[in-house]
């Protein structure tokens, strides 16, 4: 019996030996270089010349301009797209699970824009939200005078958060009507016994049980918001414009290590974002083990 | 007289309902437009909404003076690699975490987690440097290895739901007849998964089909490039060319839709597993 159970733990982890082996390799390798550079002066054209310059590269992210206003659009757009995104996620959710006809086609027609790349979405946008393209042409029948969106300084920013917010939101509608799916109709038909109306039965019976879904959507809707690049690269040409309107962290960093060279600098600016995402999953799940205790 | 009053409220649900949809879908059925128009329709303001008669020229550019065929293939390549060995990798510890008892299970299982956290900008500069120092930059197998990475978790907690569902007593009876553990997984749970393997599949093949990040660092060689890097890099100095653009990303765009109306139980319950049993 002891014997077996040797051997069930030997073939365990041989079993799983090739995943921990390439996440060792190549992330916790990597990341624990990133960690060393984020210390240095290093350029990888010019890698003999690398300087350690202890925490410098920190104080000097820490003053920054270019940065802080790459943390603080990265923070909008993530509280902006997230909170927008979770609501309407469930909104959708429940229109989708009411016994409506077309129920499929409706599921499938909310997933397709959250499975195309996010490049073409971006692409697919600029051509609509040009100065003289077709939202503006129809908000001029309104009398409306349109921005010039994603050239705007004021409004390049909340153009891709829409985007985003559109290209996305299935996902978690999908994943909140596999939700919905699981609370037990006996709740609800009980509930109805009971005269509770249908506001009283999502409040008391839809919304608790769904709390792990809500949790589960939230936290990883703002990991991936947090790491916004692709849509702010494209729409900007790289270079995070009008006026650093579109400037992201993730954006921000890229320049850093491959337009300027400047890794060791760049390495910094990804390990606090590191430490940023790390710290608000670990304070999502405290909050969410209280509440299932 | 209560009658009427759901009738009214039904249709402006459905009115709503068809409302949101129009949004959802406007712009994929824009886009295609645009890439019929004609140099003339697409130029004109106002915008003309039907093009007067089918114009391929945008596809005919794309494929013939831009080398998207050699970025369909790069893009194939890499997405399709990636599936196999992320499949091949995931289903192996799927195995040993869904069927197996060992310690240190609850370890694995929050790497696991940590890994599907984990930003990839965070090392992308030395796996650049990494890359360029084994000169795997500007080739396949660059992005093959990020993306297999970072395709794990996913492919692990689906993998892992699935394999939990086979019952234990077929097993058990092979373990009986003195089978190993790895022909157990070759024989019994691997070909009874088939189903959720399948969606692990094109779960991989889609994110690695759409990523954007690695591909722009590591494959800066116009041949090399994949399908998104190759898009995002149409716009010339001066002006933006709308017509290839919307020829272009119609073309990512379709092939994906296809997979999702042929797959969609299939994709959504791979979506869902980790989010719900997980």
């Amino acid at each position: 019996m002891r014997k077996r159970y040797i051997l069930e733990v030997i073939d365990g982890y041989l079993f799983l030996l090739p995943f921990i082996i390439s996440v060792a390799v190549f992330l916790i390798g990597p990341l624990i270089y990133a960690f060393f550079l984020s210390f240095q002066n290093f350029s990888f054209l010019t890698p003999q010349k690398a300087q350690w310059v202890g925490l410098k590269n920190y104080l000097d992210l820490l003053h920054d301009p270019v940065f802080i206003k790459a943390l603080s659009n990265t923070a909008i757009y993530a509280v902006g797209v997230v909170v927008i995104e979770l609501i309407l996620g469930l909104i959708l959710a429940l229109i989708a699970n009411s016994n409506i006809r077309g129920k499929t086609f409706f599921r499938v027609a909310y997933y397709i824009p959250t499975v195309t790349s996010t490049v073409a979405v971006s692409v697919i946008f600029l051509y609509l939200f040009k100065a003289d393209g077709l939202v503006n042409n129809i908000l001029s029948r309104f009398g409306i005078q349109g921005p010039v969106w994603f050239n705007s300084v004021r409004f390049a920013l909340p153009s891709i958060m829409m985007m985003a917010i559109w290209s996305s939101v299935g996902t978690y509608m999908v994943i909140y009507l596999a939700g919905l799916q699981d609370i037990p109709v006996e709740l609800y038909e009980a509930a109805e016994v009971d005269g509770a109306n249908e506001y009283q039965r999502f409040w008391s019976i839809t919304l608790p049980l769904l709390r792990p879904v809500i949790f589960f959507n939230l936290v990883v809707s703002i990991i991936g918001a947090l790491q916004v690049f692709d849509q702010a690269y494209v729409v900007s040409r790289g270079n995070g414009g009008p006026l650093n309107a579109t400037m992201t962290v993730v954006l921000y960093i890229y320049n850093k290590a491959f337009s300027e060279f400047d890794m060791g600098y760049a390495s910094a600016a990804a390990f606090i974002l590191f430490i940023i995402i790390m710290a608000l999953t670990i304070i999502q799940r405290m909050i969410f083990k209280d509440e299932t205790n | 007289m209560k009658k009427n009053r759901v009738n009214i409220s039904g249709i402006l649900f459905y009115i709503l309902v068809i409302a949101v949809m129009l949004i959802i879908l406007f712009p994929f059925i824009w886009q295609i437009l645009t890439s019929i128009k004609s140099e003339r329709e697409l130029w004109s303001i106002p915008p003309i909404w039907i093009p007067k008669k089918i114009n391929l020229d945008y596809y005919y550019s794309v494929f013939i003076k831009r080398p998207f065929l050699t970025y369909i293939k790069n893009s194939f390549i890499v997405a399709s690699s990636t599936t196999v060995f992320s499949v091949l990798v995931a289903s192996f510890a799927s195995y040993a975490l869904a069927r197996l008892h060992f310690k240190g299970k609850n370890i694995i299982l929050s790497l696991v987690l940590a890994v599907s956290m984990f930003p990839g900008i965070a090392i992308v500069s030395p796996l650049y440097i990494f890359m360029m120092n084994v000169h795997l930059l500007n080739t396949y197998i660059g992005l093959i290895i990020p993306y297999t990475t970072f395709t794990l978790p996913l492919a692990i907690w689906n993998l892992t739901t699935f394999f939990r569902e086979i019952p234990f007593e077929l097993e058990e009876s092979a373990r009986v007849d003195g089978a190993t553990y790895m022909q157990t997984f070759m024989r019994i749970i691997f070909p009874l998964a088939a189903p959720g393997v399948f969606t692990t599949a094109i779960l991989s093949f889609i994110s690695a089909w759409n990523e954007f990040l690695f591909a722009l660092v590591f494959n800066t060689k116009d041949m090399m490039r994949t399908v998104p890097v190759a898009i995002a890099m149409f716009p010339g100095e001066h002006e933006l060319p709308w017509g290839d653009m919307a020829a272009a990303s119609v073309v990512v765009t379709i092939p994906l839709i296809i997979i999702v109306l042929i797959f969609q139980r299939r994709i959504i319950s791979g979506l869902t597993a980790g989010a719900i049993k997980g």
